[in-house]
């Protein structure tokens, strides 16, 4: 049985150093997508190097020669010449912005596993998804039963990539969820309350 | 048998592959020096023509009078942000004195972000109105907060993905703003690439890898690292050359005598610089110098040269194209500005055009883009979106001459005029 000991990190092009760990690979490269409207980000697989962690990343980086550094959309390297190197905190960088900036990332990748989560679990009638794999413009889908326009997921993105604060996007969130004129209103409060109890687990 | 405005000479395009598959292995080492400078340059190819200082060429080259260097002015003082704001003036002036559209060509990237600051703080809400944006999807993506809240709604829009650049003045008859000198005023071309792989050149280079804009330290104790940096610049694209099988064998082949390159283009550089009339000190001056002096041309000239369709260039170049940098005070505000934390504070990515971002923060006070911002090179995706689609017209282009014409290669004449000029090229530098 394959067991994922792997981690991997949100690297910083700018500052050429890590912001942020992440152990699934899809929720690590889904958030750097959303990151990526205010950030420059690779993926790196750090294997399992015990000694980085959210607390001290920002003092590593990765050391090698191919790292994309002039690019907007987040890719993930594997490189075999690439090596873990403790450096210290990046140089002539605003740290405290830099604090605030990683806790803003370790929201959204909190907030993407707890809505990719919230998704799996209750939706289970994407038709959206199947409609573009058909190419079919007979209908009109939508992509769940929350009764959020364009669905829940794409809400939930759409925010995360235009708020720029930790209290913006919670702000808008809890306004998505308090859509008084939702058709769903079952739903949308089933979807709330699964989505914070996963983002506050 | 030309002069030229503009020339560029680039082994990666098909064009330019077959002509040298055909005198490669002949060339002399001035010829195969220039090759070999050609093809390390990779995309763009080779395309000096420095404006100031000695620098031989196997081709006449002439500077277009439009992008001359202003003469060196060491009490030169006002400030980026004071010049920015001065430029909006000018354009504001063709707005008033013409009927004809401003179109701006808007990447979402740090330079092309400051003409739009600059045009929004400092022109009328009517003047504003003749202003057209053309972006594209990957504008989107470098500066979606910008776009939201600036251009959104405010400004008409047209997608660059559709336009060459003849089209600004054929289509629309309009004056369109580029931002593609934004580099050469900062520097950030060769250099930017080596910093970060200089550990991997050499050991124990602490405190050179943090010096690389101090006055203090000159670029020539980065001598062996520029040197091994050209090296390998060679031998990487030598390696890329050979993976595309349409090219001639000979293209991709390291020749004895080709290790000498990295030396002989440094000392190219040192002899320019030496003759030069402006200071250049630390290791960041140094690449600074090869674009500023040495690229400007092909920078500014790229869009209605290499970008359009049409023989003849001269309406696009001087009645069309309007370079946003392209001002004596910005280049003499770039000539006194280095090693003093405006253009970098240090040598990685997020501490590149401190100015630029300083004035674009003080307008959309986006702490994200102001901290964090890279430089994104548009050119993949410009070549990307429409340089392939143009191909035939696009490939062959050796440069335009003084009156503004087109050159290809792929004639027997314009062939054995480029083949003579390798031929008889001498190394005079070393």
């Amino acid at each position: 049985m394959y067991i994922n000991s792997f981690m991997y990190a949100i690297y910083l092009n700018d500052i050429e150093r890590f912001i942020a760990l992440e152990k699934d690979l899809w929720i690590a490269h889904l958030s750097a997508k959303l990151l990526s409207s205010k950030l420059s980000i690779c993926i790196c697989d750090i294997g399992n190097e015990t000694s980085i962690t959210n607390y001290n990343c920002i003092q590593w980086t990765m050391s090698t020669p191919d790292l994309p550094t002039s690019t907007q959309y987040p890719r993930l390297i594997v490189s075999k010449e690439s090596k873990l190197e403790y450096v210290g905190d990046p140089i002539n960088t605003d740290m405290e912005v830099l604090k605030s900036h990683q806790q803003f990332c370790l929201l959204v990748l909190r907030i993407v596993m707890a809505a990719k989560m919230t998704d799996i679990v209750l939706n289970h009638a994407d038709r959206k998804y199947f409609q573009s794999l058909l190419s079919s413009t007979d209908v009109v889908s939508s992509p769940d039963d929350s009764g959020i326009p364009n669905g829940f997921l794409h809400n939930i993105e759409k925010i995360l990539y235009l708020q720029t604060s930790e209290k913006d996007i919670l702000f808008h969130i809890n306004e998505m969820f308090s859509d008084s004129t939702s058709i769903f209103p079952r739903n949308l409060a089933q979807y709330k309350s699964l989505f914070y109890k996963y983002l506050n687990a | 048998m030309h002069k030229f405005y503009y020339r560029q000479l680039d082994p990666n395009l098909r064009s330019f592959s077959k002509l040298f598959g055909k005198i490669v292995n002949e060339l002399p080492e001035g010829g195969r020096f220039y090759f070999n400078l050609a093809r390390s340059m990779r995309m763009g190819g080779e395309n000096y023509m420095f404006r100031d200082g000695e620098w031989s060429d196997p081709f006449e080259t002439i500077i277009h009078p439009q992008f001359c260097m202003p003469t060196y002015d060491k009490n030169f003082n006002l400030n980026f942000s004071d010049i920015s704001d001065l430029r909006a003036l000018d354009i504001k002036k063709i707005i008033n004195d013409t009927d004809r559209p401003v179109m701006v060509q808007w990447s979402g990237g740090i330079d092309s972000t400051v003409s739009m600051v600059s045009l929004i703080k400092n022109l009328s809400t009517s003047e504003l109105s003749k202003v057209t944006v053309s972006m594209s999807g990957d504008s989107l993506l470098e500066n979606p907060n910008f776009y939201n809240n600036f251009i959104k709604d405010k400004f008409k829009i047209v997608n660059s993905e559709n336009m060459l650049f003849n089209d600004y003045k054929e289509k629309y008859n309009a004056y369109c703003i580029g931002a593609d000198t934004g580099d050469c005023m900062f520097g950030s071309e060769l250099g930017n690439k080596l910093y970060p792989k200089m550990k991997f050149i050499q050991n124990d280079i602490d405190n050179l890898y943090h010096s690389v804009s101090s006055k203090d330290v000159d670029y020539t104790a980065y001598r062996s690292i520029i040197i091994q940096y050209f090296n390998d610049n060679l031998k990487n694209a030598a390696l890329q050359l050979k993976q595309y099988s349409i090219f001639d064998k000979s293209l991709s082949e390291m020749l004895p005598g080709d290790e000498k390159f990295g030396e002989m283009f440094y000392e190219k550089i040192v002899n320019n610089i030496k003759t030069s009339s402006v200071p250049i000190y630390s290791l960041h001056d140094f690449f600074w110098w090869t674009i500023f002096s040495g690229r400007y041309l092909f920078c500014s000239l790229r869009g209605p040269i290499a970008y359009s369709v049409g023989t003849n260039k001269e309406s696009l170049i001087n009645d069309c194209l309007i370079q946003w940098f392209n001002t004596d005070e910005y280049q003499l505000w770039s000539m006194n500005n280095n090693n003093n934390g405006e253009k970098l504070t240090g040598p990685i990515q997020g501490l590149y055009k401190t100015a630029c971002k300083k004035y674009i923060f003080e307008f959309d006070k986006d702490e994200w883009y102001y901290h964090h911002k890279i430089k994104i090179v548009s050119s993949p995706n410009i070549i990307k979106r429409n340089w392939r689609k143009n191909f035939n017209d696009f490939d062959p282009i050796l440069g335009i001459d003084t009156d503004y014409n087109i050159v290809k290669i792929g004639t027997p004449n314009v062939d054995n005029y480029v083949t003579e000029q390798l031929m008889k090229f001498k190394i005079d530098w070393c």
